[in-house]
Parts: C-alpha cells; structure tokens; sequence
C-alpha cells in the first residue's frame, strides 16, 4: 500500500517537472534590449573573393564591379558606419572558417557585422556566394546565392547590398539599391523619358518618339510610367506599362495636360488640365480616364499633385494666393475639399513631392530675396521647413526615394542640368548624370518585395 | 476626334517598332527574366531552399538557371522546419551537410509570377494561430515548406541557438541587435537632464509585425512613455524573424533606460 503510494508520488513529481519543462519549453524567456541613444552599426565590407585560384580576366573584372558596387550601395544607404578596408586583416575570405575573428576584433573600431562572399564564373554566367558576419557572436549568418549573366554583375551587387540593408535595419528599409529613376532627357530638340539605375548607370530610353516628354512618374508598384507628351502637339497624359512597354488606355483632352501623377492605390491619376476659364485645375480620373473630377475648381493655376502615401490627400503647386509666375504650395482631401497653404512666407514654390512616411512634403522654393531655388522640406502636419540644399546653382525637383532618407533633384550647378542624388542631411551627394540636359528625376518604388507571411 | 484616332494609329506602329528593339527586348527580357526571377525568390522565402552548406563553402549544388536567388543558411536547413528542432549546437562545427539532400535547387527556381502570385500558390501557409508557441517543432512542417521541403539539411554552425530551449540569452543574437538598433533610431531621446526608465514588452510575429505592445515599468512621466512606445511602434514591421526564430511569437523587453549608464 505505501509502496503503491510512493510510486504514485513518484509518478506526479515525474509528472510535475516533466510538464515545468514543457511548460518552460513553451514559454522561453523574453530577449531584453536596452535601446540607447548612440546605436551605431559597424558594417566591414570584405572584398568579395575568386572561388578558384583560377581566375580569368573576365572574373577580374567582375569582381572589381562586384566590390565597388557594393561599397557604393552600402555607404550611400546611410545606415552603416563602414570600416575602411586598409584596416582589413589581410587574409582573402573564401570560405566561412576564414573568418578570424580574433584579428578582426583589434580593428579601430568595434565591427558589428562583416560582409563576404565569392564569386565564380562558369559558361558565361556569373554566381556569387554571399554571406554574412556577426563579429560580436563569431558566427555566420544565413547568406544569399545570386547568379546572373555577366552584364548583371551591378545588378548582382545591388541585390546583395539590399539584402544587407533590409536585415541590419531589422526592416526599416528594403534598401534603394534596386531601384530605378526616371527622368527627361534632352537630345537635340526632343526630350525623351529615360530609366536609369538608381546610381546613374543602365540608362535606356523608355519613348522614342522624337518630341517633348516630360514629368515621369511612376506607378506605386512600378509597373507603370505615366508622363506628359507634346508629340500630338499639345501636352496629353501618357500611361505606359513599365513592364512591356505596352500603352495603358487614357484618353486625350486635346487640351493642355500636365503633371500625372498615380494614385498610391494605383487605381487614380491626379493631373491637371486647363478649363475653359482658361486656367488649370486639379482633376483626379480613374487610370482609364474615368469618372474625372475637377477638385480645385479655382480660376488661378492648380497643378503638379502629389498623393500623401495613404491616398487621402494631395498636396499641389498653385499661383491662387501670389503674383503671376509665383506659385505655393497647398496640400487639400483628395476630394478637394480644407486647402491650406503649408508655407506662409512666399516666393515661388513648385514641385512637391510627398514623402513614402507621409510626413514631409519635399518641394523647391525661391524666396523672395532668393535668386536660385533650392530644395525644402516641409512638415505636412505643423508646416515646419528645412532646408537640403544650397550652394551653387539652381536645385529643383525633389523626388523621393522609397525609403524616404534620400532624394533625388535636378540640379545646373556645373553648367548643365543633371541628376543628383543624396541623403537627406546632404551627405552622400552624387552626381548621377553627366552628359546632354537631364531634368524631371522620378525616384521608383522598392523592386524587391520582401517576404508576406 | 479625328485628328486624335489618326495620331493613335500613327503611332502604334512607331512605338512598338521602337520597343520591339531595344525596348521589349532589353528592359522587358532583362527585367522581366532575370530580376522577377530575383525577386520571385523573394518572394516565396518559405519555400526557398537552404542550401545546409554552413560551414562547408564552396558551391553545394549546382545552380543552372539565371538570376536565381537561394538563401544560404548559416548552418540551418530550411526555413519553416528549422524553428527549434533540436538543442543548439552552439557555434560548433555544423554536422556534415547532406548534399544530396541538399541540392533540390532546381525546384526553388522554377519563375514565379510577380505580384499576384502568393495567395493561392502558397502551400497551406499556417493560420497566424499556429505562430503562438506550438507545443512541438511540427515534425511535417518540412513538408509545407513546398518545393523547399525536403530540403532540411543539417542544423548546424551557423547561429546555434534554439527559441525553444528556454535557455535564453538571445538579446546577443544579431537580431536582436537589429532590433534594438532600429527602436533606438526611432527613440526621441528625452530631454538632457531628465532621467527616465520604462519597460515595455512587446512580441515579434514570424512575418516581423510587431504585437501586444504592452507597458510593463512606467517612468511617471507619461510623455516619456509614449516616446517610448512611439519608438516600437514606428518600427512595425520590422524584418522577419531569421528562421531559428520562426514558427512562434518573439516576446521581447525592452528597457529604455536613459542616461544609458544610469
């Protein structure tokens, strides 16, 4: 009987820590971080390496691309302190193990993550083995296989680059790495709308059709461009699928349309186009044209929308409220409805550009007393301005980047307008086109998706 | 009216005389067959195949078509079935990886559609429910994985932690680094001079949302605690949870303690 007892008693602490360690199991303890004021990441950008002692020429080369692109990428993403590659231990890293981490801990700086990786060449196409580093726990992190052709190398190095972003930023940005501009392009008396990469390089043509084509703007989603062409004669709205090329139907006014710009629900188009009383307004269709509205119903100019990311609202240029050829900036529902100026001060205001987190509007401004314009920013909610660039020439046309941290202008600082690219504190300004007249920068949306569970 | 249709003719032929050249030909093979095919990776992580290379290096299978994108584990073999199958094998040589079982590559690279694809081709994805602490590491979950499923290599060198043990110390894992480093980004300091503690706690999906923001210290001040809060907040959604995280709510404590030394 106390036997049966004992082993009954046996049973239920058996029982008991059995289920404590399930339960435990289930119930792991929470991961503690202490956000500080000073997090900095650290980011060590190894050369990527040949796979085989082998190397050829056009591997050489490729590498070289490979390394310099990816440099670029990361230190213009404005997230990373990069650690300056004299300081590298000397050692090629082909392979994980090759990894010292003692030696890499005596760098002047404490590195928080290394990249590294290989790339080989076999029939014509390129593959990289990518990885990376956590240098605080000595372990490597899952990595990225990419192959491409050999004309893909930037490509190649702009995924790897993204992919970096997206993970040491936990997802504050997918990266801007793969993203693509669109601007007006001038040759000889045509203006063509151009695609280039988002750092200047893969430039094509996107019209051919020998005449004036201005304003790019894109589709949320990317697939679509829409523009302003005069090769009817007057300005009409153009929409072309990105992806084939292929028209989308929007019907010609035969009056003066300017400015498209897609809705973020990719499902509208504001624009706008003159009326009978002889000004512009404001209208919002349907892609097809559909169901338009005029929204501004104002007999001074209204034009160049720009949709807040939510869609509910859309912020403008109009001369309503200044002398002629002096513009500010209103921001008003999509319906049209409570406008309200955003910049008290005046002088000529045009080009807005709502930012992807909604809370700035970028636009260019000349005060008063100003002879140049330069690039601003205001708040959308408390009307707050600053300023982004000064200096020389003219700056114009703000366009975001997807991440919102950087913009794109056209600027004739060096005599000619061309294409400039920068952080939004300024840092990290690169000239991205250099030759003809290139205006009208329209920054695309991430083309990397990330993962949906 | 007629001026207009004469034009559209007119110029259907010119456009499409151009795309067909360079247009069509370049941007959209370029474009379409290279990075869709990119991107479509990036699509479908769950159903990428890992390469179990971990430390082994080199090439583990053979990639023959162009542009794929496969993630390379850090020692874990797939993604949905790795979440806490065994002890972890902390930073020691990942076992040998199988490579026959390893290479299935081909199957991950099939191209995808782009965007509309993921709702119905996803195999049976796990009702959000099933992210809330399953009581096992669903042995069949290597089979949901699609394409990728048989592909779970060894479990190896890479970040030799497990959720799932119970044992801890995560807050080194490069995660949560990440994390802490982007809720400090967002983090409006408070004003030099003032001294401030909150606790908050919060969980981490596998789809990188963030849930259950909850309050667990006040620090009296209750703008500073909306600061606080503010800073989780702006940062939903954050990156999905790496694979040894997956499969479960990521609970997290977040200490905003400033001065930090204080």
């Amino acid at each position: 009987m106390s036997a049966k007892i004992k082993i009954f008693a046996l049973l239920l602490v058996v029982i008991s820590a059995a289920s404590t360690t399930l339960f435990t199991q289930e119930e792991p303890p929470p991961i503690t971080i202490r956000p500080t004021p000073s997090e900095e990441v650290i980011l060590a950008v190894a050369d990527v390496q040949p796979l085989n002692a082998a190397r050829s020429g056009e591997l050489s080369e490729a590498i070289r691309v490979f390394n310099q692109v990816l440099w670029d990428d990361l230190a213009f993403s404005g997230f990373f302190t990069l650690a300056g590659k004299s300081f590298y231990p000397p050692e090629p890293i082909v392979r994980p193990e090759d990894v010292r981490y003692e030696a890499w801990a005596t760098l002047p700086w404490s590195v928080s993550f290394l990249t590294a990786g290989t790339l080989d060449i076999s029939g014509g196409i390129l593959k990289a083995e990518l990885r990376l580093f956590d240098m605080k726990a000595r372990t490597p992190m899952p990595g990225l296989r990419i192959s491409g052709e050999k004309d893909q190398i930037r490509s190649m190095a702009h995924r790897w680059a993204d992919e970096i972003v997206y993970r040491l930023t936990a997802g504050a940005s997918r990266g801007v790495a793969m993203t693509k501009i669109a601007f007006t392009s001038r040759r000889g008396n045509a203006k063509e709308i151009h695609v280039m990469d988002y750092d200047g390089y893969n430039s094509r043509a996107f019209t051919h059709n020998n005449a004036i084509n201005l304003f790019p703007g894109w589709a949320p989603d990317n697939s679509k461009l829409s523009f302003v062409s005069y090769r009817t004669g007057k300005p009409e709205i153009n929409v072309y699928s990105y992806i084939d090329g292929s028209r989308v139907a929007f019907p010609m006014f035969n009056s003066f349309a300017s400015t498209p710009a897609i809705s973020p629900s990719g499902t509208e188009i504001a624009f706008s186009l003159r009326t009978p009383r002889g000004d512009s307004d404001l209208f919002v269709s349907k892609l097809d044209g559909s169901g338009r509205r005029n929204i501004s119903n104002h007999p001074a100019a209204d034009f160049a929308p720009t949709w807040s990311p939510s869609g509910r609202q859309i912020a403008f240029a109009s001369g309503r409220e200044t002398r002629p050829g002096h513009n500010q900036i209103y921001i008003c529902d999509a319906d049209g409805s409570n406008v309200r100026r955003i910049v008290k001060e005046g002088g000529d205001a045009d080009s807005p550009a709502w930012s992807p987190d909604g809370r700035w509007i970028a636009f260019h401004w000349k005060p008063y007393r100003s002879s140049k314009y330069d690039i601003f920013i205001a708040e959308a909610a408390s009307g707050q301005i600053r300023q982004l660039t000064s200096g020389a020439g003219s700056n114009e046309v703000p366009t975001w980047a997807p991440d919102g941290r950087h913009i794109a202008f056209q600027s004739n600082r060096t005599g000619s307008w061309q294409i400039y690219i920068m952080l939004l504190d300024g840092t990290e300004l690169r000239m991205i086109t250099r030759q003809g007249n290139n205006t009208s920068p329209a920054w695309s949306g991430y083309f990397r998706q990330v993962s949906e569970n | 009216m007629n001026s207009r249709s004469s034009l559209t003719l007119l110029r259907i032929p010119l456009i499409r005389e151009r795309y067909a050249g360079s247009f069509l030909a370049s941007i959209g093979i370029h474009i379409l067959a290279v990075m869709l095919v990119l991107f479509g990776g990036y699509l479908f992580p769950r159903q990428v195949v890992q390469i179990g290379s971990g430390l082994g290096g080199g090439m583990g299978g053979d990639i023959s078509t162009v542009g794929v994108i496969d993630e390379l584990s850090g020692g874990t073999g797939m993604v949905k079935p790795s979440v806490v199958p065994k002890p972890p094998a902390l930073l020691e040589e990942p076992p040998p990886v199988d490579r026959s079982k390893a290479v299935p590559i081909p199957q991950t690279i099939e191209p995808r559609k782009k965007k509309p694809a993921p709702a119905p081709s996803k195999p049976a994805p796990k009702p959000p429910s099933s992210n809330v602490i399953p009581t096992a590491p669903e042995p069949g979950s290597g089979g949901t994985g699609g394409r990728g499923g048989g592909s779970g290599g060894g479990f190896g060198g890479g970040i030799g932690v497990s959720i799932g043990s119970g044992t801890g110390g995560f807050g080194d894992h490069w995660y949560a680094r990440v994390v802490e480093a982007r809720i400090s980004s967002n983090w409006t300091r408070p004003p030099e001079g003032v001294r401030v503690e909150v606790i908050f706690s919060f969980d981490i999906a596998s789809d990188g949302t963030i849930r259950n923001i909850k309050k667990e210290k006040s620090s009296g001040n209750a703008v500073l605690d909306l600061r606080a809060e503010g800073a989780i907040r702006s940062s939903n959604p954050l990156s999905a949870p790496p694979p040894e995280f997956r499969g479960r709510l990521i609970r997290f404590m977040a200490h905003f303690v400033y001065p930090p030394n204080q």
